[in-house]
């Protein structure tokens, strides 16, 4: 059973379609450990469909749709205290390293929206 | 489970160095990588990446033992290949835009470092030796996985294991004070078989009779190697 992590500000939609035009969509078919508890996220995501688990303190939370996960966590080289697991069928939009630098410059209203 | 303190961050630093395919640039460009990369620690039995999902780009192993396996139709894992430091995993999906062909899991601890696909682009249109040491991977695995092929269907059960001991006493051996040398990965007797493309007791039968035969030497799940030219002459003699 999962539960609302925290309460983040999701990305507003005309962001979002900015977003889907520059970076591609993403789907998986098979449940997989996007990061593990100690690790850096490979890229920062932002959930589309589906659902992401993300495994804190043996609990565990769904991520809200269209919240920003690991952006901070992948600028700052800093591990993460949680697990995230995606589950089959979600979509995602996945951002590089680079880009959530020029993102974050150039949008910094989007850290409210930051997991 | 906090990461390791000591991890390698620099490349120029990295245990592996010499093996990886960035590993010929030049120092500036290094460093770039490394301000770049991702170092991650994987435990045994965690997952680096599951088959047939999206790509996100190239692991370059710093540390540790992979294994990558397949699943077929009815469920059964078989073993494709195992990577050890300064292999790279990731890197044909990323010029086929095609989801991960195999699961890539840790066999030990191992440290493993990532770079997006996005960079990796771009590094191999600024560096053409970074083009050129893929290409080149791309073409040793070609030829091993031909090989591969070919020894299922021409080479008896233990031939590919006395192959696959050898492969790996020069990939993994320790040598000891007694002359031998000790495999030292932890592969499970299924992976073993998996790996050669066998059933796991025909595994067990056969590398009894090795043992019988004093070409290896079995100390619980450790197997050590007394004397490697002996195993190489009993495959000779094979043929």
């Amino acid at each position: 059973m999962s539960i609302a992590y925290k309460t983040y500000q999701p990305i507003d939609d005309t962001l979002l379609e900015e977003f889907l035009k520059q970076y591609p969509e993403m789907i998986f078919p098979k449940e997989a450990t996007l990061f593990y508890k100690g690790q850096i996220p490979l890229t920062a995501l932002i959930l589309l469909e589906g659902e992401i688990v993300l495994k804190k303190n043996k609990q565990f939370y769904s991520l809200t749709p269209y919240t920003l996960l690991g952006a901070n966590n992948l600028l700052q080289n800093k591990p993460c205290t949680f697990e995230a697991i995606v589950q089959p069928k979600t979509k995602v939009i996945s951002i590089d390293k680079l880009s959530i630098k020029k993102i974050l410059e150039q949008f910094p209203q989007i850290k409210n929206s930051i997991v | 489970m906090a990461q390791k303190k000591d991890l390698p961050q620099e490349c120029k630093d990295c245990p592996s160095r010499g093996k990886g395919i960035f590993c010929d640039l030049e120092a500036a460009e290094l460093d770039e990588i490394s301000q770049f990369k991702v170092v991650n620690q994987f435990k045994r039995g965690q997952s680096i990446f599951v088959e047939g999902n999206p790509t996100f780009g190239l692991y370059c192993i710093s540390e540790g033992n992979i294994k990558l396996s397949k699943t077929s139709e009815d469920g059964k894992d078989a073993i494709v290949r195992i990577a050890t430091k300064g292999d790279v995993l990731g890197h044909r999906s990323i010029f086929t835009n095609t989801p991960y062909n195999a699961t890539a899991t840790a066999l030990d601890d191992s440290v493993i470092c990532f770079l997006d696909k996005k960079y990796i682009l771009k590094k191999i249109q600024e560096s053409p030796s970074v083009a050129q040491n893929i290409i080149n991977k791309l073409s040793r695995d070609l030829g091993a996985s031909e090989q591969r092929l070919a020894d299922m269907s021409q080479k008896s059960v233990k031939q590919r294991l006395i192959e696959l001991l050898l492969l790996l006493h020069q990939s993994h051996g320790i040598p000891q004070d007694n002359g031998s040398v000790l495999i030292d990965i932890k592969l499970t007797r299924e992976e073993m078989a998996s790996i050669i493309g066998t059933a796991t007791e025909t595994l067990i039968r056969t590398l009894s009779d090795l043992k019988n035969l004093d070409l290896i030497t079995l100390d619980g799940k450790k197997i050590i190697i007394p004397d490697e030219k002996k195993l190489l002459e009993e495959v000779t003699l094979e043929y």
